[in-house]
This record gives C-alpha cells, structure tokens and sequence, in this order.
C-alpha cells in the first residue's frame, strides 16, 4: 500500500494501526476507511483506549492489569491464597480464568528470560514474587512452552524449591512454540490437570 | 513418489513456466547460466520449504518482483497431492492440497527427493559443519518434529551464546547458565539419538553400495562422535559433566564449547580417516554411496522411493560409477531429474528430454 496516496493525517492513522501486533498493511488500511465512515465507533474507540491507558495499571503485588491496586484477584476472599500461577502476560491470566478451573492467585512476569533481548530476572518481576511467598503451598509454572518458558520455569523452581515451596510445571497438551493466549479452554483445563513436579 | 507437473512463477530466471514430468528418467540440457539447477533448487523448495543454496528467500524472487510461487502436483502411494509453496512480503505460506500449514514439519516429507550435486562432494573434504547438515536435512525429511527439535535446540544455544557474551555478573551468568544447560542437555541428547540413529542405518546401506561401487576392492564406514566421544551411552551420561567442567572456559572465551552443534560425522575408507586420506575418485563414490544410502533409507521408511535429483553429477563420475547409477535408477524405477549441458552425453534407454533456454523449457520428442 502506497501511504503517498492518502492524505497524512489518513496515512499516519493507517500506519499506526499497521503498527499493532496481527495487523497487516491491507487491514491497518480497511480499518481505517471503516473508521472514518463511522465516526461514532471511530470517538467511542478514541476515548476508550485513552480512558484505558490511564485507569489502567500493574497491580503491586501481582503485576496484574488492575483499575484498582491491589486488583480484584489480590483482594477476593474467595480465591485459594495456598495456590500461586505464574504467567507471562497479563492476557494469559484472562485466558486461564476463561476455563473456571484455576482458584488461586496469579503473578505476572512480565515476560521470561531472554538473554538476547538483555531480560534477565532483574526485569521481570521475581523479586516481588519472593516477597508474596508466604502461606503459598504450591507455585504453578504456566509460562508458555517455548525455550525461553522452559528456561524461566526452570530458574524459577531452582529459586522457590529450597524455600519449601512445592513447584509444578502445567503440562503441555500445548503445542510446542504455542501461546497459551491462542490454546483453546479445553486444553488449558487439560494442561492445568496433568501438571507435573519441577 | 511421482512428480507430475511443476509450475514456476517469478522463481529465479524462471517468470511464468509449467512443465508436465515423466515417470523414470527425465533430462534437462541447455548451455550454463539457462536455468536448470534453478529448476531443481525450485523443486526441492516446493518439498522442504527452504533452499539448500540460499537462507533469504528474497534471492530466490525473481529480480524486481515482490514474491514467488511454486506448485506441484505428485503421486504419492497412488494418491495426488498438490504442493504450493508460496513467499510474499516477506512471508511463506506453505499448503498441501490447498490446506495451508501452519508449521514448517507438518508440510516437510510430505514428497520426498534427494539431490545430489558437485557440491556434495565437499561432504569429505569439507568440515562437520557440512555432515551435520547433511544429517539433519534427511532427518527433518523423515521425522516430523525433528525441524522443531533443532529449531528449539539453536534458539537455546543463541540464548547461551547471548547470556555468556552480556556484561552481567558472574554470578549471575552462572545462575543463568545453569537452565539454559539443562534445556542444552534435554533437546541435545534427542538430536544426538537421532543423529546417531540415522547414522548407524546409513552405515548399512552406504557401505553395501560402496562395497560395490568399488568392485569389493575399498570398505567405507561412517561413525557419528556425539560430543567428541566415541559411544552414545558415555556422551548421554558425561553431557552434565562436560559442561560443568567447561563452564569456566566458555565464560573466558564467550563460546559454547560442548554440545551436538560441534559434532562430526567421521567417514572411514579402509579404516582411514576419508576427509585426510580419499582421492577424488574415492570421494566421489563414498559421495555417491551416502546419496543412494538416503534413496535408500526412505524407500525403506516411505515404502516408496523419493525422488532423485542429479544436478551436473553424470559428467563428475567415470563411465563405471555412471553405469552403476544409471543402472540402479533403472532396475528400482526411481523417478529422476538430471541436469547436463550436452546432449552427447546422454544415457541410452528411455529418457525424457527437456531443453531449458532462459528460463524457459520445452519438451523435446
Ligand atoms: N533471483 C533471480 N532472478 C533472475 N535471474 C536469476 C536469479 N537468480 C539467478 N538468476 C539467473 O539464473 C541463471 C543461473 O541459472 P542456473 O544456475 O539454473 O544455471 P544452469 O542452467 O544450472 O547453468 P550451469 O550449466 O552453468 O550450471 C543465471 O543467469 C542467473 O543470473
Ligand atoms: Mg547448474
Ligand atoms: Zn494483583
């Protein structure tokens, strides 16, 4: 697609579009023709993405999406504070909670280790899951099973074991490579049952 | 397995070519520079979904154009199947039977072919870098997972690499270290089985050709040295130690030292090593005698015969080994694409002959 065609403020509004993760130059460019004939959905998707950029924040103790800190999961009563998961991302938090099968509580990484894009445990959130610990009987490893997953799940159960903590690793019904994000409920469910020690 | 038709678009030379194959032996000629090896590398593409000559597949487009496709139709146990191979910005969409795959080992092996060009001849000579792939490019065809097992294995080994090259402390590199060595040890010890496998079931039919190719005179023998060592269970069991006893000395020089990612495939010919001792003749039969080994092998996995593509061989081999090839592509039926530049040179017998000009190829009766 030639952005020299269109008008700029058109252009830059594809180009940012273009710019989001699964979005090619062909539907950045249809979503954005689709925009400007309605301007109705184009203002309400305007003041909820500012809206959500400024409620929105990590949760203290979770790093958890949160409008409130700490966030819901952090403050209910009703989840079982003996079980901790551990995801990559905000959004597999969304996806494990979608199967109902997981009570406890969560801890986001905020990514995993990757000594090729410089990440290593100081920028994920590892110190502040060493402080949560306490009345924790078992940590679930849920990072995705990629080489990088595999590698955090690892330090991480080398870290929290001589703590006394028991530490598992769900099992992968997930395809190797696969995000937990794309698996669908039945899977996750299935992964969350056969978990194994680490 | 039968290759029916193929159909080239902005491949190399070629811009717009579709041309129907013959069962048994099938020749393309023309003068250098015309277009046939681009026809074979096209092929094997369309079967692997990677080029053996090239890593970007921008080399592979036609120059000035923004993508290529392939399509294929082949015979595989008496059923059609239909390839395409299809690379456009920058992206490869690969379809079987119009499906496409979403990875790259559910499409690889679906068609298999072996190919067997003048640059294989560096198998011997050269380094156990070129064995390894060797190795691994007929194991990817054969075994499904194995193009995600060494995918998985080179992004643990690129993430060591990058860990013991960053400034960080030494302490904590070596906590670090620690995981990323035993995901080294678990995906290693799988790829040296099955590199070891592979080698130990290419050992008996390679040897068996080579016996004859040379007249019951010379014996050849291949051993795979899986971290150096000689025996499978030592290298299994000695992997953790290997690399502790190492980690000092892969911190200093910011390298990983141990690991199947060095090992080689050591080719002997009357119990010497071939790549110090072999002439060019006896390099060119132990070549050969590995090339029919993997027809071989997957005849015997796919319970067909792949096909077999010979890229300017028949003009590197002396009338004997010629007439030991030509007489096994015949009496097993292996469908075959050969290239040549002289039509003089061309086996008696049934043959179909393509006459390739600038990328383009007719048929000749
Ligand atoms: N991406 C490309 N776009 C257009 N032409 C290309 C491209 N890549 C290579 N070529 C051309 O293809 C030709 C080489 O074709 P090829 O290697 O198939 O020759 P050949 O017929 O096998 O010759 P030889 O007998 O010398 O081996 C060269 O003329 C080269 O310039
Ligand atoms: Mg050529
Ligand atoms: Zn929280």
């Amino acid at each position: 697609m030639d952005l020299l065609n269109y008008p700029q403020p058109l252009a830059d509004l594809i180009s940012s579009l273009a710019r989001l993760p699964g979005i090619g130059p062909k539907t950045a460019g249809r979503l954005a023709f689709y925009l400007l004939q309605e301007p109705e959905t184009a203002e309400a998707l305007a003041q909820s993405v500012l809206k959500a950029k400024e409620k929105i924040k990590s949760c203290s103790i979770c790093s958890n999406f949160t409008d409130q800190d700490p966030c819901a999961f952090c403050r209910s009563e009703r989840r079982d504070r003996k079980l901790l998961c551990i995801v990559e991302h905000p959004r597999d938090v969304a996806a494990l909670e979608k199967t109902g099968e997981f009570k406890g509580l969560y801890h986001v990484l905020q990514g995993v280790l990757s000594p090729l894009e410089g990440i290593g445990p100081e920028q994920l959130t590892v110190q502040q899951l060493l402080q949560r610990l306490e009345g924790v009987e078992e940590v679930i490893m849920a990072m995705n099973p990629t080489v990088e997953g595999e590698a955090t799940a690892m330090y991480l159960a080398r870290l929290l074991k001589p703590l006394g903590v028991k530490v598992t690793r769900i099992a992968h019904g997930l395809p190797v490579g696969g995000d937990l994000e794309y698996a669908d409920e039945v899977t996750i469910a299935r992964a969350l049952e056969g978990r194994r020690n680490l | 397995m039968l290759i029916e038709s193929l159909r080239l678009e902005n491949f190399r030379n070629y811009v717009q070519e579709e041309i129907r194959l013959e069962p048994g032996i099938n020749i393309l000629f023309g003068e250098n520079g015309q277009g046939k090896t681009n026809f074979l590398e096209a092929l094997y593409f369309l079967l692997t979904g990677k080029s053996y000559r090239v890593q970007r597949e921008q080399e592979l487009t036609h120059w000035g154009e923004n993508g290529f496709r392939l399509q294929g139709l082949f015979q595989v146990k008496q059923r059609i199947i239909q390839l395409e191979s299809r690379y456009y910005e920058r992206r490869k969409i690969l379809k079987i039977n119009n499906m496409p795959c979403r990875k790259l080992s559910d499409y690889v092996g679906t068609v298999n072919a072996v190919y067997f060009s003048p640059d294989d001849l560096i198998l011997v000579k050269g380094g156990p870098g070129e064995r390894r792939k060797f190795l691994d490019f007929h194991i990817a065809q054969t075994k499904p997972g194995y193009v995600s097992l060494l995918n998985s294995y080179n992004k643990v080994l690129e993430q060591k690499r990058a860990l013991l090259k960053s400034n960080l402390s030494l302490q904590s590199k070596r906590s670090q270290l620690a995981v990323w060595n035993e995901e080294l040890i678990e995906l290693g010890r799988k790829l040296i089985k099955h590199r070891m496998n592979l080698t130990e079931e290419l050992q008996t039919v390679s040897s068996y050709f080579y016996q004859h190719i040379s007249e019951g005179k010379e014996k050849m023998e291949i051993h795979y040295r899986p971290l150096g060592l000689k025996d499978y269970e030592e290298a299994i069991s000695s992997f953790p130690n290997l690399l502790i006893e190492h980690t000092e000395q892969e911190i200093e020089r910011q390298a990983v030292l141990i690991g199947p990612h060095r090992d080689d495939l050591v080719i002997y010919l009357n119990q010497k090593p071939a790549r110090l001792y072999a002439s060019q003749g006896q390099v060119r039969s132990l070549v050969l005698s590995l090339k029919l080994g993997e027809v071989q092998l997957i005849q015997a996995k796919k319970e067909e015969y792949p096909l077999l593509l010979l890229d300017d061989v028949l003009s590197e081999l002396d009338r004997f080994r010629r007439k030991y090839l030509l007489e096994f592509i015949y009496s097993s039926s292996i469908q075959t694409l050969i290239t040549m530049t002289s039509a003089e040179e061309m086996p008696e017998g049934k043959i179909n002959r393509y006459y390739v000009k600038q990328g383009q190829i007719r048929r000749e009766f």
